[in-house]
């Protein structure tokens, strides 16, 4: 760590993590910084992109249709709707605090933002764009062209629309979720019963693979340590090995970060959870082999929640249709 | 000399131009990009090794979580990338692309390979960790609840266990397992004996499989690979610096060479400065001398051009062509044109063409024999200048040229003509005055023998008369008989006709002697007296009253009256008057032809007139201008002896006055005669008539003859 600071050859992204990673390494769980530094002309530049529907080819879904920034960055959906009804996608990630993530999607099929994003926009499933057609529609709006000149000394190109969305992205940090708070010093921001779910998520081993400052998004893990009894529909997805190829990443998933995961359901890459309850459940059951106890399980639960932060000020989350 | 100058610049400029590229390719270049690969290969191996000791943390359990780690991995996946593309970006970089490249790419895959473990490391870490958790919390649990059988089994297990964790050793599988199916008939503690079944097994099952993960991870031969990279590195930076020592070498080298070049130069322009500076030093005295003989010159040239335009004459040179190259202000005055108006044109515009048809001819032999020729030049507008012109030849190198100098003669003409005027008109004096002399001689020594002859001849007579009576009887008596040759009767007829005509012709020479005589004295004026006009014609008609009856029958006068008086002798007056009549009444072909006489005052001139006009046969034009010269005579036959208007005009021009003749042949002839009329306040002062008139006269002396065209 020390080379890495003292060298100062590490990027913008290595760096606003640097003080994070420094105290992961006294600690599993880290809260996040309550700000992020990122060039606001970039940033404005890529929320406007970001919630422009035009980027898509069907001119109808933008960024923001599959991430809303007012319940969670996602859907809500079991899986995403695919553009045009073909293949089912996974359940769609929340865009939050995806600066502190190391891998991208369920798979891990991305480690730059930028990557990933470019990934989403090229996606028939998806945005179904073709950069020719979208560099022409933005060098055609003149606020676009003239917004991309003033924030890139090259203007308008791949990487810069790429950049500009990722740098909103990395801007998406919702601070001051009361377990946070609780990390800072802030001893009462958690209840008893909070309180009670934090130790037992820790001593139970859920913190083995949720850790660092996102609480997962750091690593992969296969998905059913403890196999099920009965083989159903959940594992047919191969997982990350769709992207290695390795016989070892089959049914293997990136951990997902918990933050705001009570406004995040439902839950797993095939959302087959829609309460925090069921997840808790089968979590426990999969992946440590256990069987919660109900008031252990609701103490985790009430730990949960406290993991929601605040997107620009307000609260996250708020009244959302809960899928049964 | 040229050649001089332009070969030295260009062979600096080459060697400067050489020293340039050189120097560009002497300087390592992109050191600051060799600096960085540098350090960032260094960096590659400083994240390798945290990864390494994150790794060897994790697996120790002292790595909290996996922040770190994934960032470590995932910064020198991104260096090691970043690093190869910037070996392959640069395409004039050959050196780089094959010796960097390749090491990069091997680097490349050994750390993809390395993180692929690296993260499975981090799945199995995370599960194996919290089964030895977990197996330990059960196998506590079980241990505590079970019987001293199964407490001593489940001791057993985890010895074993504990052991198998501390050395890995295969054989403890069997045993793990065994123990763990064991473990399955204890019902009452079904799920802490489930938990330590699942988790010993899991256990068993991940820790060779972790430990062969780490033993890969640390075997990987990332390390090395950075080293070969380093040393690649390491090696391409020292050919490049070959390469630039070399070019440096050869800057040295070309640097001398300039160095030496202009060293070679210098010593050569300090030679030509020394030289130059004596040629310097010469060239000045020289050029003193020289500016000293200019400035004399220029000021003799001052002195003869100003001598040129101020001379009256004209100056005119022409070259060989005949074109006018030089022109002074007199040629300007002379001819009216302009300097620039006569530069370059041809000389023989300034000669009358009329009066040299071959001025060139003329002008080249003139210019030859440098004489003084008389030419006639024209002025600009067309008048005739009598020139004379003098002529000189020059040559500048092969160029010939004419000088003229043109003088403006006309004024001399002039007087020329006027002197020579005058000297006829002496010379006429001279011979009068001679004549005069000699014909007072003459008619003296003439006059004496001549009135023996008038005088013997009336004695003669006498004698003839007397002697005839004789010689009568004598006849009668003595028969024919011959007398002085002839026959006595012929004689006796003829002998006073011979007397006669001799005594005739001594009568005449009488007359001739006394009007030389008159005509050659000296005539005195009598007193100066004031007498009119009028009255001297009519004693003069008086005188010729019988003359006038037997010459015409038509004879006019027409006297003005109160007529100015005029000073003079009156005599005279009327000699004049009679003299004028008499010609003009012998002019008279028959009596029927008129002659009119008449007086007039001329009030402007202050002066009085007489004319007198026949109607005679006239003069000959030719002989208008010899009327009043001594002898000229028309009628030598009838007798004239041409004295008559000699002596007319000498009197008019004794009383200051003037005479003119008008005539036309066969028509008649008019003559006029004025004289200066008496101012009243001269009356009584005795001045001398002639030069009284002299000073008053209003006609000029010698008027050309007027010609009055007869009426």
């Amino acid at each position: 760590m020390v080379a890495l600071v003292g060298l100062g050859l590490a990027s913008s992204l290595a760096s606003t993590s640097g003080q994070a990673a420094a105290q992961g390494l006294t600690a599993p769980l880290a809260p996040l910084p309550v700000a992020v530094e990122e060039n606001t002309e970039k940033v404005a530049l890529g929320e406007k992109l970001f919630l422009d529907p035009r980027l898509s080819h069907q001119g109808r879904n933008a960024c923001v249709s599959c991430h809303p920034l007012d319940r969670g960055a996602m859907d809500g959906k079991i899986r995403g709707e695919s553009a045009y009804g073909s293949a089912p996608l996974r359940n769609t990630p929340s865009l939050f605090n995806v600066a502190f993530n190391y891998f991208y999607n369920w798979d891990g099929g991305a480690t730059t933002l930028e990557y990933q994003t470019e990934k989403a926009l090229l996606n028939p499933k998806i945005m179904n764009m073709k950069w020719p057609e979208l560099l022409a529609f933005l060098g055609a709006e003149p606020e676009y062209s003239r917004a991309f000149s003033d924030a890139y000394p090259d203007g308008l190109n791949r990487n810069n629309v790429l950049n500009a969305l990722a740098s909103f992205e990395r801007s998406l940090v919702t601070p001051n979720a009361r377990f946070d708070r609780y990390l800072r010093g802030e001893k009462h921001a958690l209840d008893a019963s909070e309180e009670h779910g934090y130790r037992l998520f820790t001593v139970m081993g859920c913190v083995a693979c949720h850790q660092g400052i996102n609480l997962g998004g750091n690593l992969f893990q296969r998905f059913g340590i403890f196999g099920s009894s009965k083989p159903d529909h959940e594992d047919v997805d191969a997982g990350r090995y769709e992207i290695t190829r390795d016989e070892g990443d089959r049914g293997v998933f990136r951990v997902p970060s918990l933050r705001n995961v009570a406004v995040t359901a439902p839950f797993f890459h095939d959302g087959r959870a829609a309460t925090l309850e069921q997840a808790v459940d089968i979590m426990a059951q999969r992946q440590l082999g256990r069987v919660l106890s109900p008031a252990d399980r609701d103490a985790m639960v009430r730990f949960l929640n406290t993991l929601t932060g605040e997107y620009r000020g307000l609260p996250e989350g708020g009244e959302r249709p809960r899928v049964r | 000399m040229r050649s001089a100058t332009w070969k030295p610049a260009l062979i600096v400029a080459l060697l400067l131009l050489l020293l340039t590229y050189l120097w560009a390719q002497s300087r390592s270049p992109h050191l600051e990009r060799q600096i960085r690969w540098h350090e960032t290969a260094r960096t590659l191996e400083l994240y390798d090794a945290e990864l390494m000791r994150d790794v060897l943390l994790a697996r120790a359990g002292l790595l909290s979580n996996y922040d770190s780690l994934s960032q470590t991995g995932q910064a020198l996946m991104r260096l090691a990338r970043e690093l190869r593309t910037e070996f392959g970006s640069d395409s004039a970089d050959i050196l780089a692309a094959t010796t960097l490249v390749a090491p990069t790419d091997t680097l490349i895959g050994t750390l993809e390979g390395k993180l692929v473990r690296v993260e499975h490391f981090k799945s199995d870490n995370a599960l194996l960790r919290n089964s030895v958790m977990y197996f330990h919390l059960a196998g506590r649990v079980l241990r505590s609840r079970a019987n001293r059988r199964d407490a001593a089994q489940i001791g057993r297990l985890w010895q074993a266990m504990l052991s198998y964790i501390n050395t890995l050793d295969p054989e403890l599988i069997g045993e793990i397992h065994r123990d763990l199916d064991q473990l399955d008939d204890t019902p009452s503690l079904r799920e802490q004996s489930q938990t330590l079944i699942v988790h010993g097994r899991l256990i068993v099952e991940l820790l060779p499989r972790l430990d062969l993960l780490l033993r890969d991870i640390i075997g990987s031969s990332s390390v090395a690979e950075i080293g070969v990279l380093q040393n690649a590195l390491q090696a391409y930076g020292q050919k490049v610096e070959a390469t630039a020592q070399a070019f440096r070498l050869s800057l040295y080298l070309v640097a001398v060479v300039l160095v030496g070049y202009l060293l070679y130069q210098f010593v050569r322009l300090r030679t030509y400065t020394l030289y130059l500076r004596q040629a310097h030093g010469r060239l000045q005295r020289e050029s003193m001398g020289r500016k000293q003989a200019e400035a004399s010159l220029r000021e003799s040239d001052e002195r003869l051009r100003a001598m040129t335009e101020s001379a009256h004459e004209a100056i005119i040179s022409t070259d060989d062509a005949g074109n006018i190259v030089s022109w002074n202000r007199g040629a300007t005055v002379m001819f009216g044109y302009a300097t620039d108006d006569a530069l370059n044109t041809p000389l023989c515009r300034l000669l009358s063409s009329r009066r040299h048809p071959a001025q060139p001819a003329i002008f080249a032999a003139a210019s030859f024999t440098a004489d003084t020729v008389e030419l006639t030049g024209v002025h600009r507008d067309g008048s005739e200048i009598p020139l004379e012109v003098s002529l000189s030849n020059w040559s500048r190198g092969t160029a010939r040229y004419v000088t003229a100098i043109m003088r403006d003669i006309s004024t001399r003409k002039h007087l020329l003509e006027t002197a020579r005027q005058q000297e006829l008109k002496l010379i006429q004096t001279n011979k009068m005055t001679a004549l005069g002399t000699l014909v007072s001689g003459v008619a003296h020594e003439i006059n004496n023998p001549n009135h023996l002859i008038l005088m013997n001849s009336g004695i003669l007579a006498d004698v003839w008369n007397d002697a005839r009576e004789i010689l009568d009887i004598h006849a009668i008596g003595a028969g024919a008989f011959k007398l002085g040759g002839l026959p006595y009767d012929e004689m006796r007829e003829s002998l006073p006709q011979l007397i006669k005509n001799i005594r005739d012709g001594a009568s005449r020479i009488e007359r001739i002697v006394a009007d030389l005589k008159n005509f050659a004295r000296p005539r005195k004026l009598g007193e100066p007296a004031v007498f009119s006009l009028n009255e001297a014609v009519e004693h003069a008609m008086r005188l010729l009253n019988h003359l006038i009856g037997r010459k015409t029958a038509r004879f006019q006068t027409r006297l003005a009256e109160h007529l100015p008086p005029i000073r003079g002798d009156a005599q005279q007056a009327e000699q004049i008057i009679v003299n004028l009549l008499v010609n003009a009444l012998e002019a008279l072909p028959d009596p029927s032809c008129g002659v009119s006489l008449s007086t007039f005052a001329v009030a402007a001139a202050r002066s009085v007139g007489l004319e007198v006009r026949d109607e005679g046969i006239g003069i000959a034009p030719e002989h208008l201008e010899h009327l009043c010269d001594p002898f000229f005579t028309t009628k030598q036959e009838q007798g004239g002896t041409g004295l008559g208007l000699a002596i007319t005009a000498s009197l008019v021009r004794t009383h200051g006055g003037r005479l003119s003749f008008s005539s036309e042949p066969g028509k008649g002839t008019c003559v006029r005669v004025w004289f200066p009329e008496e101012l009243p306040q001269d009356s009584g002062e005795n001045v001398q008539a002639p030069a009284l008139s002299e000073l008053r006269m209003p006609f000029p002396q010698e008027p050309p003859p007027q010609v009055y065209p007869a009426s």
